[in-house]
């Protein structure tokens, strides 16, 4: 019988200064040519099982280790990292800080270079690897001005680079849109096919990968809780219901609600390019809103924009009153916006400062604020840390911060950027009851998203492509547009 | 199709390595040279000629004038403490003026001026500005990773000539992230331009701390990324691109030494 490709016999870590083990007493086994998904609650270990199948855990990270992981029959213990990182390649959660030089062609060519291969080899491995990811027409370009899509993809390529026959992806999908999305699945299918790669995906979201995947193992507080095999593979389990996603469309707005926002003619230009182009568009009072389109397509810049964090010439109005000139301090109070990376959004040394420290700015009464946030933080089972630092936090802990640290002062207008990547269930349940409590007190919110649960979701749709509005509508009315162009995953 | 592509790449680094124009170490060795000459000169109108000559580089060298606003607010406040220091302590030379020249009875008045002081002061801020403005055109024009080839082919190891680039990689993205938490804080109601010293203070706390939490975990994601792509394993490394010390490089480095040297003699 052939030897499992890798086995992990009774893993079990602990990080440093930790008592809480990462991950306890796992044993597993991979084949040659599997396509696995890893899935779980956020903090679950997910991460930490990645790492330590590609070797950084105990090679880079330290902390205690018991049990082994054997590759080939040979025990990791016995390989250096630079052996491990020839057989199996890790493309981390988030690609902006993987990207270590600041040009594709040099990120790309960084892992053949280090070992020391002959230029004509590295040359084959950089065009074969720009191809697989459809990469070559941004060979030229910096690393800093990439998408976060696009920038995922120089990330898989840097990797593919090194020729390893296991290929780890944790969260692939988060920074991806609908068509991203696509070409990576094509992508992973071809290496797994032709190439035999071994391919396991971490992600909250397994159904994202359902044509693909052979093997779907479940990690909850660092131990094995599932492992199942194609066709005995539930991946509903994993999935917001639509019913639930329903409840907040099928809460009318009042009909005669008032323009909270009109948006007039806005364009935003960056580094001498024009990144929004003549933008109008209209929000009413008690609607969620979703802002869709491609990687790059200007969405987070227009929401930036309606702050004031950015430069634009146009008008925007807030209750009919201009705010193009107010600074965004003084607009906070009204329209809040939650940034697609929690880590950017804490600034304070207590989980309670964290929470109170916008109405501190704004001058409420601490004392009513602080019965307010303790509220907050038991809703949103944050409670228990209180007292401690907020950086401490897990990254769904993080989000869930951020929310509660806007919910406080309750804004009119609440514009969130991708506040589903790297979220597992239950954390995208606490966000859609706080979206259904905005609607329900006739606030009104903008989703930037490219998920596809948006569809059951939001009232109106607006569809950016290239910095210009291009289509807007109530979902039923714009359902062809999005399908005909992907602009959001399995509308049906 | 794939000729073509292949082709495309390869005419795509050699005209990188064409682009290149000057090699890096020239002009480190410019950055060092300069250095030496504001430090070892105490000519008031020799620093602020090479002060006048970086920026008239800057200006016809199609290099970036967009530093982030509060960069060039700092540079100016830290050069007026400077001047503020020097002509406040340092006394020598005639008195040229009072900073408060009312008298109280037998006291006053107050805060002399002196020559020496406002010389010094001058000069250092000088010193500093030329510093400054040389550190800019440096990393403006150039590639750290190019600047790391280049260190290692005059026998620096590659490990270590590397981490010096990753800082200089590294200097642009911490600017945008600077940026980034300062639009979060300024979303939730914080004014980044305060006018008091309690605000400055505030600032700074809310600033730095999310800065270092996210620098402590970039510097473990890129060691992740190194490591996993086999950096250090080797003494040496081999590289996609040629950067060569051309002829042209050593014309330029022996005009600018020579113009340097004669413009300290005299």
């Amino acid at each position: 019988m052939a030897l499992p490709q890798i086995q992990v016999n009774n893993l079990t870590f602990y990080y440093k200064n930790s008592d809480k083990a990462a991950l306890s007493n796992i044993n597993l086994k991979f084949n040659e040519g599997e396509v696995i998904c890893v899935t779980g609650s956020s903090g679950g270990g997910k991460t930490t099982f990645g790492l330590a199948l590609s070797g950084h855990i105990p090679h880079t990270l330290a902390g205690d280790v018991r049990g082994e992981i054997i590759f080939q029959g040979v025990p990791s213990s016995d390989l250096s990292i630079t052996d491990i990182s020839q057989f199996i390649g890790l493309v981390q959660q988030d690609p902006e800080n993987q990207l270590v030089t600041p040009s594709v062609l040099e990120e790309v060519a960084f892992g053949p270079e280090n070992l020391s291969l002959p230029k004509k080899e590295i040359l084959h491995r950089v065009k074969v690897s720009l191809e697989t990811m459809d990469l070559l027409s941004l060979v030229s370009r910096s690393t800093n001005e990439l998408s976060g899509g696009e920038k995922q993809r120089v990330a898989i390529a840097s990797i593919l680079t090194m020729c390893p026959q296991v290929l780890v992806l944790d969260e692939p999908t988060s920074f991806l849109d609908f068509q991203s999305y696509q070409k990576l699945i094509s992508t992973l299918r071809e290496l797994n096919l032709q190439n035999k790669i071994t391919i396991i995906i971490i992600e909250h979201q397994p159904y994202l990968f359902k044509e693909l995947i052979d093997r779907l193992i479940v990690i909850e507080h660092g131990s094995i809780v599932g492992d199942f095999q194609k066709p005995n593979i539930n991946f509903t389990q994993q999935k917001i219901s639509q019913e639930e996603l329903q409840t907040i469309q099928r809460i009318r707005p009042k009909t005669d609600s008032g323009r909270v926002l009109d948006i007039q003619k806005l364009n935003i230009s960056m580094k001498n390019r024009l990144v929004a182009k003549e933008i109008s568009a209209e929000l009413r009072q008690g609607y969620v809103y979703a802002i869709v389109g491609p990687n790059g397509a200007g969405k987070t810049t227009l929401l930036q924009a309606i702050l004031n964090l950015i430069p634009s010439r146009g008008t925007i109005l807030y209750n009919n009153k201009k705010i193009s000139n107010t600074p965004t301090f003084q607009l906070a109070k009204k329209i809040g916006l939650i940034f697609q990376n929690p880590n950017h959004q804490i600034f304070e040394k207590t989980v309670l400062e964290e929470i109170t420290f916008a109405p501190k700015n704004f001058g409420q009464d601490l004392n009513k604020v602080i019965l307010n946030a303790k509220q907050l933080l038991r809703e949103a089972s944050l409670d228990s840390y209180i007292k401690m630092t907020p950086f401490g936090l897990s990254y769904g802990e993080k989000r869930r911060l951020n929310i509660c640290s806007i919910l406080i002062y309750e804004p009119d207008l609440l514009l969130l950027d991708e506040p589903f990547i790297g979220q597992d269930r239950a954390n995208i349940e606490y966000l859609i009851q706080l979206l259904k409590e905005r609607k329900l007190k006739g606030h009104t919110s903008v989703i930037v998203s490219h998920r596809r649960e948006l569809y059951d979701l939001v009232d109106y749709f607006f569809v950016l492509d290239k910095g210009k509005l291009v289509a807007q509508g109530r979902p039923e009315e714009i359902v062809t547009y999005l399908r005909e162009n992907s602009i959001i995953g399995f509308v049906s | 199709m794939e000729d073509k592509s292949k082709i495309s790449l390869e005419k795509d680094i050699s005209q990188r390595d064409q682009e290149n124009g000057t090699n890096p170490l020239v002009k480190f060795f410019v950055v060092i040279l300069v250095s030496l000459v504001l430090f070892g000169s105490a000519n008031i109108i020799k620093i602020y000629c090479i002060v006048f000559v970086i920026i008239i580089i800057y200006l016809f060298g199609g290099l970036s004038f967009k530093v982030a606003r509060p960069r060039y607010k700092m540079i100016i406040i830290f050069s007026f403490t400077i001047l503020l220091v020097q002509i406040l302590f340092v006394h020598g030379g005639d008195l040229v003026f009072h900073l408060i020249p009312i008298s109280i009875g037998i006291y006053g008045p107050f805060f002399p001026i002196y020559e020496q002081g406002i010389y010094q002061g001058l000069i250092i801020i000088g010193r500093f500005w030329g510093l400054i403005s040389i550190s800019w055109v440096f990393i403006n024009s150039t590639n750290p990773f190019d600047f790391a080839q280049s260190l290692t082919k005059i026998g620096v190891p590659y490990r270590f000539a590397y981490s010096l680039s990753l800082a200089l990689r590294f200097a642009p993205v911490f600017s945008i992230e600077t940026n980034i938490i300062q639009n979060a804080q300024q979303a939730r109601g914080l004014n980044v331009n305060p006018n008091n010293i309690r605000g400055i203070i505030n600032l700074l706390q809310y600033t730095l701390i999310p800065m270092i939490s996210s620098t402590l975990n970039r510097i473990r994601d890129i060691t992740i990324s190194m490591d996993g792509r086999a950096f250090g394993c080797y003494s040496t490394r081999s590289y996609i691109k040629d950067i060569p010390f051309t002829l042209k490089d050593w014309i330029k480095l022996v005009i600018v030494t020579g113009f340097l040297v004669i413009f300290s003699i005299l």
